[in-house]
């Protein structure tokens, strides 16, 4: 009702008002779902039906292809919480590459943007240039830096040894002690400069009276990061946290292309089970129930933030 | 006489401090380049070497490795000859259409989202935006690719194409700025009598160039990156695209490095190319949908 109420019809002869309500019927109700329709029909069928039915999946024990399909109830989630000792550590190295992912990235983009945002030539290039990395596909950095890495020949193994570093020469992507870190710093190398070049925006988006008030106050360069810089970018910080938080429990592209979580689970994470679940094992119940379980985190994410933020937290 | 040095040293400390930091930040930043910039000149070169001599420089390392000293068209022109060219048209092709057509049904969206009231708007918006955040893509890629089947669109282009068309990040940019542009603009037109789809269209859209434009990128590189959603749902021949071609050719011809890197070289520089001048929009963009 409020929604219609955006003009007051009280000057309005009786005649009128019959047209006048059809034109906010119109205005109201049919225009905004005409435009929304095409978009909303593609959400319908590509997101919202589909996880629709994974979640009823997740309560069957259907395989995948054949059409037998029984319904089980919480069974999955009880053999997967309880039961299944690999999906407890492949939550535990979810909980390793989201604790890489929310210090190496963040420190080194904090760093280097407060260094670019002092920087008056030039910096459009370097940014440029550390953006780069950012848009190349997951096929394409997997393939340069598997290259890399190679024990035998890789440019990292041959140039740490010309400069007399030992220990490089070790199959990283190739033993259970070094390969989820190893792959946690390609991806690192692909997405660091996202994040940089997001930080570097908002802090220039700082007025620059702050600064000078700060420097008038006697502030060295720590104590200006410290007090005007953090807080001016507070809210993207905040924010990517959240997001990169919901992101580890998704990861699986770099991991699936550069171990499929070899050597022995070592970089298993839940997202390269699932899909060995569905497409490999046929196990599309189970699957679809790991899936839920990726969602019921990322939810728990999302509603620590709203909490925080409810809180009075400027987020 | 220590006053005398201290003051000295003082006076000293200033002009030097003021050269120092400077060559510091840089001396950083130019770690920072060369960690980016080596492996993707390492591709380069060794996508112009021939493959028995990819690794040549490598070990011992030398500048040579960063160059194509032994230069040839080698890996390119085989790629090519098995194909690679029709899975570049074909990824152009997805790309393109994802970005019109997506971009028109995303524009749509975002103008009811931005411009209009009516009951269920904000439920509607956050239902949007949170499933597609929250929901992992394997978790729907399932029952997806099982609805896809039953419409018969395996080997497609549908089948290809439609799943890239929804995408949140997109409606948010457009809603975003759309529900920033003045009233007094849109009111003037609709006295005028234009319909809403020709005010979308001949006023709002003219002034919408920034998010156009970050838009039209971020559809534009999601589809050309794609490799997932290809792999499973399109594997002939005839559809595969850019990162497709690449991943099988690592299982088939594992040892061709230089034609892997070739196929990769040409992977990475249509996006590079496409960010380098519209970057400030596409950070802009997002800068914007973050801070919401």
């Amino acid at each position: 009702m409020a929604v219609l109420t955006q003009q007051k019809p009280t000057t309005v002869i009786e005649k009128l008002s019959d047209e006048i309500w059809r034109k906010k019927f119109l205005r109201n109700v049919i225009i905004p779902w005409v435009f929304i329709a095409p978009l909303l029909i593609i959400h319908i069928f590509v997101v919202a039906i589909p996880a629709v039915q994974g979640v009823y999946m997740s309560m069957t024990d259907w395989g995948g292809i054949n059409p037998n399909v029984n319904f089980i109830g919480l069974d999955n989630y009880h053999e997967l919480l309880f039961e299944d000792k690999s999906f407890g550590k492949s939550l535990n190295n979810n909980i390793v590459w989201m604790l890489f992912f929310l210090t190496v990235p963040f420190i080194l983009a904090l760093f280097c943007a407060s260094m670019l945002a002092q920087i008056k030539r030039g910096g459009m290039l370097y940014r440029s240039i550390l953006f780069i990395p950012y848009v190349l596909a997951s096929v394409v950095t997997t393939t340069i830096w598997k290259n890399l890495l190679n024990p035998k020949d890789g440019i990292v193994a041959a140039s740490a040894r010309a400069l007399g570093i030992e220990g490089f020469e070790v199959a990283f992507l190739g033993r259970t002690d070094t390969a989820l870190m190893s792959i946690a710093f390609i991806d690192n190398w692909h997405f660091w400069g996202f994040l940089m070049i997001l930080f570097l925006a908002a802090m220039q988006a700082i007025p620059p009276v702050l600064y000078d008030a700060a420097k008038i106050d006697g502030a060295n360069r720590w104590q200006e990061f410290r007090h005007v810089t953090l807080p001016g970018i507070r809210p993207i910080v905040l924010f990517m946290f959240m997001m990169v938080a919901i992101w580890s429990f998704l990861a699986f592209d770099y991991i699936w292309l550069i171990t499929q979580g070899g050597p022995g689970g070592a970089s298993e994470v839940i997202a390269t089970q699932l899909y060995k679940n569905a497409f490999q094992r046929f196990e599309a119940g189970y699957a679809a129930a790991q899936g839920v379980v990726i969602s019921i985190f990322a939810g728990f994410i999302i509603m620590i933030f709203v909490m925080l933020r409810r809180r009075g937290w400027d987020i | 006489m220590n006053a005398h040095v201290t003051r000295r040293a003082r006076r000293n400390r200033k002009p030097l401090r003021a050269y120092l930091l400077p060559a510091l930040v840089y001396c950083l930043l130019i770690i920072g380049v060369l960690i980016v910039v080596i492996p993707l000149m390492w591709a380069a070169a060794a996508s112009f070497t021939p493959n028995h001599k990819v690794f040549e420089y490598a070990y011992p390392f030398s500048w040579r490795a960063l160059l194509p000293v032994d230069f040839t068209l080698e890996a390119y022109e085989n790629i090519f000859a098995r194909g690679f060219g029709q899975s570049i048209t074909n990824t152009l092709f997805l790309a393109f259409v994802t970005v019109f057509v997506g971009g028109a049904a995303n524009a749509l969206a975002g103008f009811a989202f931005g411009r209009f009231e009516f009951r269920g708007k904000n439920a509607l918006f956050m239902v949007i935006v949170m499933l597609t955040f929250l929901v992992p893509v394997d978790l729907t890629a399932i029952p997806r690719y099982i609805l896809i089947n039953n419409f018969g669109w395996i080997n497609t282009w549908q089948g290809l194409l439609v799943p890239g068309l929804a995408n949140s990040l997109v409606i948010f940019l457009f809603r975003q700025f759309f529900a920033e542009i003045p009233q007094e603009l849109i009111d003037a037109a609709r006295v005028d009598g234009a319909s809403w789809l020709r005010v979308l269209w001949s006023i709002v859209l003219p002034i919408s160039k920034p998010v156009l434009v970050a838009a039209g990128l971020l559809m534009f590189i999601s589809q050309w990156n794609s490799f997932f959603w290809p792999l499973l749902v399109a594997p002939r021949q005839e559809l595969r695209v850019v990162q497709v071609e690449i991943s099988l050719a690592v299982g088939q011809y594992g040892t061709i490095w230089n034609e892997l890197l070739a196929g990769s070289m040409i992977a990475a520089i249509v996006p590079i190319l496409l960010v380098m001048p519209f970057q400030r929009y596409y950070v802009q963009a997002i800068t914007g949908t973050g801070l919401e």
